[in-house]
């Protein structure tokens, strides 16, 4: 070879590797391609630009077929345009470009399910992923968040009531989906597929009953009112007062021991006509959901249960309306968009016309002259508005009020001249006993990113308790003339904010944490009074006026953490402190639940939780009533502390059709209050009300069991209780434990819905209670009245009844079959419906109370048993478009 | 407060409401001794002794009388009178010999044989400061003074009487039935529910170390030529047991739907009854013509 061709050879030689290094990220290409897939362009850029990939075929996926066309484009740019949408990676390894895959392994999906057609979010449907047997349940505001390994292809949504629905997720990135679920026509035989609901025995959370509003409806009425308290009430584990009335007792917890929220706003008297019905219109509830025991973190403030109710959002892109009309109130619901798909409104309003009707009538019996006036009604109103700004936030303001009333007002003139009586004068005196309930609520919700949804809440609640008399007095005979103006009001006002947050890392946790401040403002028994006379004889104008403010501050966390496949905890704490009177009270609630997945779709659950409660009601011993009332705690009477322990069993049969749970629970309840026994009932609370109160504790324990099918053309529950609870006081039954008043040992519920075709359907509910306790007489004895035996007015002595212990009796058995059947029809612009109910079908006298009467004639005295409600038809109509 | 509630209740609860005689065994605590009496200041006492009865009894309205029971009354703790049984309006009183003295405390012990001995203590309050009566004819009203001491908790019962006036001094003919007017008790119902009473007791709560002018209201106007208000000072023993007595008489109404349970207070120990002192006071006045 000669020198030149040495040389050129060296050259070649060399400029070879240099050709090889001659690539960088910088190099401008220029790439065309249409709809080829991906190997194509490697293959390509191979060819013009010598840049040579390195994959594995078995990891890295190049069939996607792209369209592409760059000129001149720096090289990483082209790569990214070409690989990015796949997940692969390219990096340069020596001369090569080695393609990779992200290692991404989780995204999340988030958003909102709502209904289909009317845009009303749904609280508690679920979302599942069932290839990793992983899913979730909307939250209050029907937001769901989901993180899952990315190669999951899709999520299937449902909820009771609609039709499944199943969801393809895009092949890669985190995805905010809304999913619309459509209404089933409930004669449809769901074709159920495998693993397709996130079972009972997948939840964590135990005792915890939902009641979908359409059984409310659809279970028998009381008077042709349909009610969410009652349905409450024929679950096991809750007890009531004779018929209903006497407020809610669970898992033998007293009455004001139930925190009741609308909308997240507590609600102190939730009855209307002494407990008869609550103040919730059935047509506005969207959902409803009581909590018995394993209490998550984010509640507190009460012992014994929680119940969350919700309104509906109001539909977004249509209007509707309801009037319908019972036996005893007139009501209507319109809600609708103001603004399509952007804002909607609801709004509603019930009142009871019997009074109206009856007017005449009573005036007449009760004497109250010419111009006299008689009311005696509830009524109650239900607004709010939705507004959606972006898919990240919502607002929504809403507002609830409420009164019972009995007003009478007499006119009399009196122009009589026959002796002996002679009266010769106008009278005229009006009264008024009323109490409410006022709501407002602020909320705000807010999604950071698909992870972290919070929501921000400010709310308002009252409940006012009023009785006031005007009284005028004229003489025609002689100077004489009274005018007097007596008023007595208790009240309570609560004013909230508070921030919570729900956060989703990733799969195996579930966290919720937020903070809350709560003002309350304590006003328990005001008088007021105004004298006119011409003979004033006020002993002062004002009395017991004052209130008492007190400021709750809570800090929860919970973390609802997937430890194995089998095994789920829900961890969380719950710090509250109370500020009332420069005392400060705290308290520290572990909230401890585990879930346990046993083979053949069984699972064991358990729970500890400790519950806190700085305000009591003060109430006396026989039943609850609106005089009843609300105060603080003070240095003698100190907050009441829960602590309950809940063990059980779940599962729902393979063909989804029926769950199953069995749970035991043991409780015990500290610093617990009643009146001493001679204070007498409805003293105002003055500024020594916990010198008329002892203070004890409680104890309750028992076993539940539900069988429920939710599902089909026969829906309906199966409960049984064994239960006990009572109470110790060193000052009652000389200290030691007497039963609790509403301790019924047995209960037995059950409730059939039947659907015959789109027009007929029939309900049935039977309960059975064993009796409750009852404090009867021991002896009788001679009473006296007057010290002298030559008294003129001397009457014949009294009998007195001497009381045996407290609550050492029982009433009878009580049992009771009430019966109803709704018709529908619908019609083109509108659908009516036709609702006849039974209540106590088979007329059973349950007792209300028991007294002692006296027969003269046979000179005789029993027992006797008073029932109030016989059996009790009633009749509704209603008309929805 | 309550007759509000009751009242309200009864009225709405139009519905018919049904009685059904119940199958639950009343027992019975035993027979104990009963002690009754009001010592009134200025008048000898008399002491009923009775024996208590099954709830379910068909004895009758009358309890059975313990004639022989040993009654001894103690004056600060040293025999005080002797005391005779005596039948008066044909009931069977012990009656003591000596009549009751202001600022004293008395015991009152009762045993008969087969039964516990049952003993009973209560101090003698204080006078009632009652003064100026006054009434119209014709008129609806009738009004006096009281004067409250303040640093005691007192208690008052009130009776008005129509009166005549015989050999010079007025004598008491019949009750009036009168009300408060309700910012002193607080039963708004009353001025609703026309409701009128012979006897009302009342603590001091409202008007305590006051000088106040009551105005009570009668059922009907006034006729008669003289009045006599009697204002009768009141024990917290005392006052407790009329109290809870009233309570429980108006639990056997039958529309009563309450109903709570209401326990009688009772000072006797080992028994029941009550002994309390009492200290009365009568102010008279002629009607206005």
């Amino acid at each position: 070879m000669s020198l030149t061709a040495k040389l050129l050879l060296g050259m070649l030689l060399c400029c070879f590797p240099l050709q090889v290094l001659a690539w960088d990220w910088h190099i401008k290409v220029t790439l065309s391609l249409n709809d080829q897939p991906l190997l194509v362009a490697c293959q390509l850029l191979e060819k013009n630009y010598g840049i040579h990939f390195s994959y594995s075929r078995d990891v890295v996926d190049l069939s996607h077929r792209i369209t592409l066309d760059v000129r001149n484009k720096p090289l990483k740019k082209v790569l990214e345009l070409l690989f990015e949408p796949y997940d692969i990676v390219s990096s340069r390894i020596g001369n090569q470009i080695v393609l990779t895959m992200k290692s991404k392994p989780l995204r999340t999906v988030s958003g909102y399910v709502e209904d289909a057609r009317t845009g009303e979010k749904l609280i508690g449907a679920t979302v599942y992923c069932p290839a990793q047997r992983a899913g979730t349940v909307t939250n209050q505001y029907g937001f769901y968040s989901i993180t899952l390994k990315k190669d999951t292809s899709s999520l299937y949504t449902s909820y009771i009531g609609y039709t499944p629905q199943r969801y393809k997720l895009p092949a890669t990135g985190n995805r905010q989906i809304a999913m619309g679920l459509q209404p089933t026509n409930s004669l449809q035989e769901i074709v159920v597929t495998e693993n397709m609901k996130e079972h009972l025995q997948e939840q964590t959370q135990m005792s915890k009953v939902n009641i979908p509003v359409t059984e409310i409806e659809a279970v028998p009425r009381l008077l042709g009112e349909a009610d969410v308290m009652r349905t409450l009430q024929s679950l096991p584990g809750v007890t009531a007062g004779a018929d209903g009335s006497g407020g809610m007792s669970v898992r033998g917890g007293s009455p004001d021991q139930n925190l009741i929220l609308l909308d997240g706003t507590p609600v102190f008297n939730s009855e209307h006509v002494f407990g008869i019905f609550s103040v919730f219109n059935p047509d506005i509830i969207k959902n409803a959901d009581l909590y018995k025991g394993a209490f998550p973190a984010r509640y507190g403030g009460r012992l014994s249960s929680i119940v969350d109710v919700s309104m509906k959002d109001g539909d977004m892109k249509n209007y509707h309306g309801e009037v319908s009309i019972s036996t005893i109130a007139a009501k209507f619901m319109i809600e609708g968009p103001l603004w399509k798909n952007k804002t909607s409104f609801i709004l509603s309003g019930r009142r009871s016309y019997l009074d109206l009707l009856m007017d005449d009538a009573v005036k007449s019996v009760l004497k109250l002259g010419e111009n006299g006036d008689f009311y005696a009604f509830f009524y109650d109103a239900n607004a709010r508005i939705n507004h959606i700004f972006s898919p990240k936030d919502r607002l929504y303001l809403s507002a609830f009020g409420g009164e019972d009333a009995l007003i009478i007002s007499q006119d009399h003139d009196y122009e009589t001249t026959d002796a002996p009586d002679q009266r010769r004068y106008r009278e005229q005196s009006s009264f008024k006993l009323g109490w409410g309930n006022l709501t407002g609520t602020l909320r705000w919700n807010h999604v950071f990113n698909q992870r972290l949804f919070s929501n921000v809440t400010f709310n308002y609640s009252q409940y006012f308790f009023l009785t006031h008399y005007h009284y005028n007095f004229k003489s025609y005979t002689i100077d004489e003339h009274s005018q007097l103006y007596g008023r007595y009001t208790s009240r309570i006002q609560n004013a909230v904010g508070k921030i919570d947050f729900d956060y989703r890392p990733r799969p195996s946790h579930a966290v919720k944490f937020g903070v809350a401040s709560t003002t309350h403002i304590f006003k328990p028994g005001t008088f007021f009074f105004e004298d006119d006379s011409a003979m004033p004889s006020l002993p002062d104008t004002s009395y017991n006026n004052f209130n008492t403010v007190g400021v709750d501050m809570v800090l929860y966390g919970e973390d609802d953490w997937q430890l194995t496949p089998n095994l789920h905890l829900n961890a969380g704490l719950h710090a509250a402190g109370f500020l009332v009177e420069k005392r400060f009270y705290r308290s520290v609630q572990p909230r401890l639940g585990l879930r346990y997945l046993l083979p053949k779709s069984w699972a064991l659950k358990a729970a500890y939780t400790h519950m806190y409660q700085p305000i009591h009601l003060l109430t006396n011993n026989g039943t609850n009533l609106p005089t009843d009332l609300w105060v603080p705690s003070t240095p003698k009477v100190k907050p009441m502390l829960s602590r309950q322990f809940t063990i059980g069993m779940a599962k729902t049969t393979e063909d989804h059709q029926y769950e199953f749970s069995l749970e035991g629970y043991y409780k015990t309840m500290n610093n617990v209050i009643e009146y001493t026994e001679y204070a007498s009932a409805f003293n105002s609370a003055g500024k020594k009300w916990d010198d008329q109160v002892i203070i004890g504790k409680g104890r309750s324990y028992g076993t539940e069991v539900l069988l429920e099918k939710k599902q089909g053309k026969t829906k309906g529950w199966l409960g049984y209780t064994l239960a006990w609870s009572d109470r110790q006081f060193a000052e009652v039954n000389k200290g030691k434990r007497y039963p609790y008043k509403y301790d019924a040992r047995h209960n037995l519920e059950l409730t059939v819905i039947h659907q015959f075709n789109k027009n007929w359907e029939i309900s049935a509910g039977w309960q059975f209670s064993t009796g409750k306790p009852l404090t009867l007489p021991v002896a009788s004895y001679e009473g006296i009245q007057e010290p002298s035996p030559y008294d003129p007015q001397l009457p014949v002595p009294p009998r007195v009844d001497e009381l045996g212990a407290r609550n050492q009796f029982r009433t009878s058995n009580i049992h009771r079959l009430d019966l109803s059947v709704t018709y529908t029809k619908k019609k083109r612009l509108w659908t009516k419906s036709w609702n006849l109910s039974l209540y106590n079908a088979y007329n059973q006298k349950n007792p209300f109370y028991y007294y002692v009467k006296s027969d003269p004639a046979a000179k005789e005295r029993y027992l006797v048993q008073k029932t109030i409600f016989p059996i009790l038809p009633s009749i509704s109509y209603s008309v929805k478009f | 407060m309550r007759f509000i509630i009751v009242y309200a209740m009864g009225l709405v609860m139009l519905l018919a409401a049904c009685d059904k005689e119940a199958r639950l065994n009343l027992p019975y605590e035993g027979d104990k001794i009963v002690l009754n009496t009001f010592l009134l200041v200025d008048s000898v006492a008399y002491i009923r002794v009775t024996k208590s009865e099954p709830v379910v009894s068909s004895n009758g309205p009358e309890f059975t009388e313990l004639v022989n029971a040993q009654v001894t009354i103690l004056e600060n703790g040293q025999p005080f009178s002797a005391v005779h049984h005596q039948v008066i309006n044909g009931r069977g009183y012990f009656v003591s010999d000596s009549a009751i003295r202001p600022g004293k405390i008395y015991t009152v012990t009762a045993a008969a044989t087969g039964l516990t001995a049952v003993t009973a203590t209560d101090s003698i309050p204080a006078q009632p400061e009652v003064s100026g009566l006054f009434a119209q004819k014709t008129a609806s009203q009738l009004n006096f003074t009281l004067k409250d001491p303040g640093n005691v908790i007192n208690y008052y019962r009130i009776h008005i009487y129509a009166a005549d006036s015989t050999d010079g001094a007025i004598r008491p003919l019949s009750r009036i039935e009168y009300r408060l007017d309700p910012s002193f008790n607080n039963n708004f119902a009353d001025i609703i529910s026309d409701s009128y009473y012979q006897d009302l007791v009342v603590k001091d709560e409202r008007i305590s170390g006051k000088s106040i002018v009551f105005v009570l209201q009668t059922s009907k106007p006034v006729t008669y030529k003289y009045m006599i208000a009697e204002v009768v000072g009141l024990t917290e023993q005392g006052y407790r047991y009329l109290k809870s007595l009233d309570d429980q008489q108006d639990n056997q109404e039958e529309d009563n739907i309450l109903a709570q349970p209401v326990k009688v207070y009772s000072n006797v120990a080992n028994g029941y009854g009550i002994v309390a002192g009492m200290y009365a006071k009568r102010i008279t006045c002629k009607v206005k013509e």
